[in-house]
């Protein structure tokens, strides 16, 4: 398997950050390693649980931001951090407000181009809250800690886009509360690379030990302003999610600092 | 960066309920001497320790508690084993000490001043004060058996019957009244028992325990409720609670909550995304699939643990979101629900789940309203 630079590890890997938690992060872009860019990604979502004679809504907010260099044609690192806040209302119960920051992820990745279509991404991830170090009140409420490999391949078409990924981790809230993590998706993007807009849709399935099965349907669109993609959608879970997400709307926003050399 | 949420916008909740004591249970139903009704209770189980060391005060003062908040129906220990404590119904040995029995007394006369019922706790899987394994220590000395081998070795089963039986049969020293006819006392066989040692256990092992402990009570004239005590799993760690609801001498199924204990409540890996919302969701599920179990059956149910730990600025309003919203998926299933946990008002937070009422006032106000 040759592995070639030029349309690389980084759009490989940049299918890796669809295996992440945004899930929508399927930038494909084109650098040329030794390179770096930034991401930016925002999700908004609604999160309901029918209580029986009342209900539970909340919504959360995130906000991130994620670098990356690319100082070998196959090697990626990066750091990736933000801010979530959080609302949850409980009829004329009450409610709680919280923001606070989620783990600062940093990640090292490998892949590329296999030939013409197909490119292969490999990312090792890991990050850590301040609830790790006791700080709860500096966290989002979110996981203290996790670990996490994820694989992505993608082929390209002319007039179609495919990618699928898969992830499998570890989640730590403290105390006991470990979680197994595998998460598999995919998506395709529909039309000519030369289109400004092309649409979106995926598919996301997860298993984690302590909450069993989970899923998501992803509808969006690809945009690319001055070669920098942004992908936007919404996130439907098609039944009710042991999570409690029931609609999500995410945005990622992909520019490179430097392309590398010509 | 905690922001405090707003208060609570309906009208504060100053009197706490007028709760009945729990009698019976018919045709799944809780009853009480005026007819069906909810139990509303907490959990606290230093009582019988405090006892022991002479700090009557701390128990009175628990008992406040659970009377200022609603919550009459208080779940604590009955089974401290070995160690040091004055109050040890066991010695290490296994044998039975009258002295732990008259400090047991003192609990239970104290509870009935109160108007506090209690849910007695006769065992337990882990090895706080003692529990099964200082029993088979007991039982088996030097052999080391595992944990299962409570619910499954003859000697062990019938040591905890003739400790059962002596429990059932006791007249209380301090009040006079008999053990099993008391209306302060209801049973429960064990806390959290679990059987995944194959050596020991199969699907039935608990189940064929619980009938056997039940039927110990009875035998021995117990007239009260009897509950089974486990988290209320359907297959996790050996418990099967439609095994157990089968079981004729179990009259209450119970469900202990922790999805802060069990994982990190999230399908996403680093996202830090709030895990309220999925934690009480897990919860809801949780007890709606043991409620389905306890209907099918005509067993009552109890969720008599549930608990969320937070060292956040927002505790009590999370705590108070949380436990309400577990609260009130019980009462819509009518299960009663039994928060863990209180104690006296100077108790280190040893577990994350001490609920301090004077601190957590939205959480206080949705145990005394909800």
């Amino acid at each position: 398997m040759r592995l070639k630079a030029v349309v690389g590890l980084a759009a490989a890997l940049g299918l890796a950050l669809v295996a992440s938690r945004a899930d929508a992060q399927s930038l494909l872009y084109r650098p040329a390693a030794p390179s770096a860019g930034v991401s930016g990604f925002a999700d908004v979502r609604y999160q309901r649980v029918d209580l029986g004679e009342s209900e539970l809504h909340a919504g959360q907010l995130g906000l991130e931001v994620e670098g990356r260099a690319l100082p070998h044609p196959q090697l990626e690192l990066g750091a990736r951090w933000g801010v979530r806040a959080s609302l949850v209302v409980l009829d004329e119960l009450g409610d709680r407000a919280r923001m606070g920051l989620p783990p600062l992820t940093v990640f090292v990745g490998t892949g590329g181009r296999v030939d013409e279509v197909l490119s292969l991404g490999l990312r090792l991830m890991t990050g850590a809250s301040f609830a790790l170090l006791g700080v709860d009140d500096l966290s989002s409420n979110g996981e203290h800690a996790f670990a996490a490999l994820e694989g992505a391949l993608a082929a390209r078409w002319p007039v179609v886009s495919l990618e699928a990924r898969v992830a499998l981790g570890v989640a730590y809230a403290g105390s006991t509360a470990v979680s197994g993590i595998l998460r598999a998706g995919a998506g395709a993007d529909f039309g000519e690379t030369t289109w400004p807009l092309r649409p979106y849709v995926g598919a996301t399935l997860a298993f984690a030990t302590d909450m069993d099965l989970g899923g998501e349907l992803l509808l969006g669109a690809t945009a690319r302003v001055d070669d920098a993609p942004i992908r936007f959608g919404v996130g439907f879970s098609p039944w009710l999610d042991p999570s409690a997400n029931v609609v999500r709307v995410w945005l990622a926003i992909n520019a490179p600092i430097d392309d590398g050399p010509p | 960066m905690g922001l405090a949420g707003a208060c609570a916008s309906r009208e504060p909740c100053v009197a706490p309920p007028d709760v009945p004591a729990l009698t019976g249970v018919e045709g799944g139903a809780f009853l009480s001497a005026e007819g069906p009704f909810l139990p509303r209770g907490v959990n606290s189980y230093p009582l019988l320790d405090h006892t022991g060391w002479g700090r009557f005060d701390e128990v009175d003062e628990i008992f406040t508690q659970a009377v200022e908040l609603g919550r009459p129906l208080v779940r604590t220990g009955a089974y401290m084993t070995a160690g040091t404590n004055p109050a040890r119904l066991r010695d290490a040995d296994g044998a039975i000490r009258e002295e732990g029995l008259e400090a047991l007394d003192d609990v239970v006369a104290r509870a009935a001043e109160h108007g506090v019922q209690l849910l007695l706790v006769t065992a337990n899987h882990w090895p706080n004060y003692g529990g099964a394994p200082a029993v088979l220590e007991a039982v088996a000395p030097g052999e080391e058996l595992p944990v299962e081998a409570f619910y499954a070795d003859p000697r062990a089963i019938d040591h905890q019957r003739a400790f059962l039986e002596t429990l059932a049969t006791r007249v209380n020293t301090v009040n006079g009244r008999a053990y099993a006819d008391d209306p302060t006392i209801v049973w429960e066989l064990a806390n959290e028992a679990r059987c995944t040692n194959g050596a020991y256990c199969d699907d039935d092992t608990l189940a064929r325990w619980a009938q056997t402990m039940g039927r110990a009570l009875r035998d021995a004239g117990a007239t009260q409720p009897i509950a089974w005590g486990g988290q209320g799993f359907l297959g996790a760690w050996g418990e099967d609670l439609e095994r157990i609801a089968q079981v004729d001498e179990v009259d209450i199924l119970t469900v202990h909550l922790y999805p802060d204990h069990y994982g990190a409540q999230t399908f996403e890996l680093g996202s830090g995304a709030d895990r309220v919302p999925a934690a009480i969701r897990y919860g809801a599920s949780f007890i709606h699939d043991a409620a389905r179990v306890a209907r099918e059956s005509d067993k009552a149910l109890l969720v008599e643990e549930a608990g969320w730990r937070s060292e956040a600025a927002t505790r009590d309003d999370e705590r108070a979101i949380v436990l309400g919203a577990w609260a009130r998926v019980a009462a819509d299933v009518s299960a009663g629900f039994l928060p863990w946990m209180i104690a006296e008002r100077d108790r280190p937070d040893y577990d994350g789940y001490l609920i301090r009422p004077e601190s957590e006032p939205r959480t206080a106000e949705v145990l005394r309203c909800d």
